[in-house]
């Protein structure tokens, strides 16, 4: 296994696998040093429980945009693992500096997560190493942006609609008569958070997306 | 020299076998699956994003439209999870309602399940026999919330409105018909030697493949585990209903149909029980914990001023939760329903994924289909049990 893995990632070099309690656990522990593209060097580090791997089922990938929350690290990547031998269930979170942190895959390993880590490439943009068959999955094909972010307006950036004289569906910008009122009618006196706010990244009337200063 | 290419086929989004909306993309070797490339997302609609903007009363109802096969299942999911978080216990008649609507869905879901694959495979029959059994639990589903399918009766702390007079005998009525009505649906398929034909060895799967695919439910159980989260990972009163898990052996898609067909007498003693249980319990415990997050009866509202304001809080403003995170999840009929809730202390979600089991299940489609022939493909479509709302969120 250790071998394979080795052989699978030339450039981890910090695979290294240790026992506890007689059950062999693998340590990831790679980092990236391209100064290119990763502005990322903080070190991913991911567990992986070995021996049960046939008994673990993925039930979930849950991943959590933490935008105006202040947080050093901007992604948490939940991964939800179920137990049916001991009945248990196990949370593993990972940490993502920015969007552009790549996290490895577990499609190798786990089939289940190949279309979860599509789905959290679709609605994050993020991108999984070593992953098989990342494509959008549930957005429409030509999609761009990722919706899920906390700076994706609910209401989205097109709309679609058939067009008579094309003869076929067209994108166009969205327009409404009416801005949209998000209602907040949250008691300013009881809580003790305010709601988030994120920075939000905002459309003018001519479709440029600015950063708000 | 001529070369000999595969056919690339589309099973398009219309395809009435499809089971609503779902492109596959098949590659062909004369008439052997080689892959199958599911493209979804036809029905996408954004409930996680939607969810962030709305409070938690106001959320409650999308879940009934994520898989419109079984609606209360879901909801309930969604309201342990706020019930979680807010570590409320709620009282033991809510809990027995409660289940005893889940199962009526469960049931509800397996008719469907089973007979529109039965519609798949060629038996037109017991799709209209199973149809008419499913009006009448929709009956139910009107008498006690006023829709017939998109209930949002399963609400945080309890259910929403109490039971409207004699449903509890008419639903026993119907119970007691219904076991006749599944003998004979039986009847037509169990020992059908086309339905043999179609259905045994086909879309086999081992253990440690369902495992690595994810795979929960009745997809889990027909190859032969016993887990069910009734009873391993028990909520409401499902530790003390004497009910059994029916689970298969080869894994084929004949075991799950038996698995389906075993689960809905099984669910028919859960509601029998719970019957019994409803008509010797008479408890009127007002918990004062779950009063906060419910809205008090109109009547009281009329001339009770304290009612009216929090009514008119509740509506408007919701209830706010504290800071937090759980990963709740119940069986649902097609398997491990989830939802990853994370609060922030404010009256919405902060984020709130849904966990379809559905999803994964679709996913094992293309392990399944291969080596298989064109028409198998509609009969593992079919096993799968896929709704498409679930799927594409």
């Amino acid at each position: 296994m250790l071998k394979k893995l080795r052989e699978n990632y030339t450039y981890f070099p910090y695979i290294s696998s240790f026992a506890i309690k007689n059950k062999e656990y693998f340590f990831f522990d790679f980092c990236k040093n391209d100064q290119e593209n990763y502005i990322n060097n903080e070190k991913i580090k991911f567990f992986y429980l070995c021996d049960l791997i046939s008994w673990k089922i993925l039930s979930e990938i849950c991943c959590v945009d933490r935008l105006g929350l202040k947080k050093k690290n901007r992604f948490i990547l939940n991964y939800c693992f179920l137990s049916i031998k001991n009945n248990n269930r196990m949370i593993r979170s990972l940490k993502l500096i920015n969007e552009y942190t790549q996290p490895l895959s577990l499609s190798l390993f786990i089939r289940a997560a190949n279309w979860l880590e599509r789905e959290v490439f679709d609605m994050f943009g993020i991108k999984f190493l070593e992953h098989p068959d990342l494509r959008r999955i549930l957005t429409d094909y030509g999609f761009v942006g990722a919706p899920l972010r906390k700076d994706f307006p609910l209401t989205g950036y097109k709309e679609v609609a058939y067009n008579e004289q094309k003869g076929s569906v067209v994108y166009t910008k969205i327009s409404f008569n009416q801005e949209y009122r998000n209602l907040d009618v949250l008691s300013p006196w009881n809580n003790k958070h305010l709601p988030v706010i994120p920075e939000i990244f905002y459309i003018n009337q001519n479709d440029d997306i600015k950063i708000k200063k | 020299m001529k070369t000999i290419k595969n056919w690339r086929i589309n099973l398009g989004p219309h395809h009435p076998a499809a089971h609503g909306v779902l492109r596959l993309i098949l590659e062909l070797d004369g008439e052997k699956i080689i892959k199958a490339d599911p493209h979804i997302g036809l029905l996408h609609r954004g409930t996680e994003k939607l969810l962030e903007y709305k409070t938690f009363l106001q959320g409650l109802p999308y879940f009934d439209r994520l898989d419109y096969v079984s609606m209360m299942c879901q909801e309930h999911v969604f309201a342990l999870a706020i019930e979680n978080l807010l570590q409320l216990e709620i009282s033991i008649t809510h809990k027995l309602i409660r289940m005893m609507f889940c199962e009526l869905t469960r049931i509800l879901n397996h008719l469907l399940a089973v007979t529109t694959h039965a519609l798949d495979v060629g038996a037109l029959t017991p799709f209209l026999w199973g149809f008419e059994e499913r009006e009448k639990i929709m009956e139910f589903y009107e008498r006690v919330s006023g829709a017939r399918m998109h209930a949002a009766y399963i609400i945080p702390g309890g259910i929403a409105k109490p039971l409207p007079i004699n449903l509890l005998e008419d639903i026993d009525n119907f119970i007691n018909a219904l076991e006749r009505r599944i003998v004979e649906i039986e009847e037509l398929l169990t020992s059908n030697r086309i339905w043999h034909q179609r259905l045994k060895n086909v879309g086999n799967i081992t253990k440690e493949m369902v495992l690595n695919h994810g795979l929960t439910g009745v997809m889990l159980r027909g190859s032969g585990i016993a887990w069910d989260l009734r009873k391993n990972q028990s909520y409401e009163l499902y530790d003390k209903v004497p009910f059994k898990i029916p689970f298969g052996e080869n894994g084929d898609c004949y075991d799950r149909y038996q698995v389906r067909i075993q689960e809905i007498y099984q669910s028919i003693i859960i509601i029998k029980w719970c019957l019994k249980q409803l008509n010797t319990t008479n408890e009127k415990n007002f918990n004062l914990e779950y009063l906060k997050i419910r809205t008090t009866p109109r009547s009281l509202m009329k001339t009770d001023m304290e009612s009216l304001i929090q009514h008119f809080k509740l509506v408007s403003e919701g209830f706010s939760i504290e800071s937090g995170e759980t990963y709740t999840c119940a069986e649902t009929p097609k398997g491990e329903f989830g939802v990853y809730l994370i609060t922030d202390g404010t009256n919405k979600p902060y984020r709130c994924k849904i966990k379809a089991p559905g999803f994964l299940n679709l996913q094992a489609l293309d392990f399944m289909a291969r080596d298989h022939l064109l028409a198998d493909v509609v009969t593992i479509i079919g096993t799968l049990d896929i709704v498409f709302g679930e799927i594409d969120r």
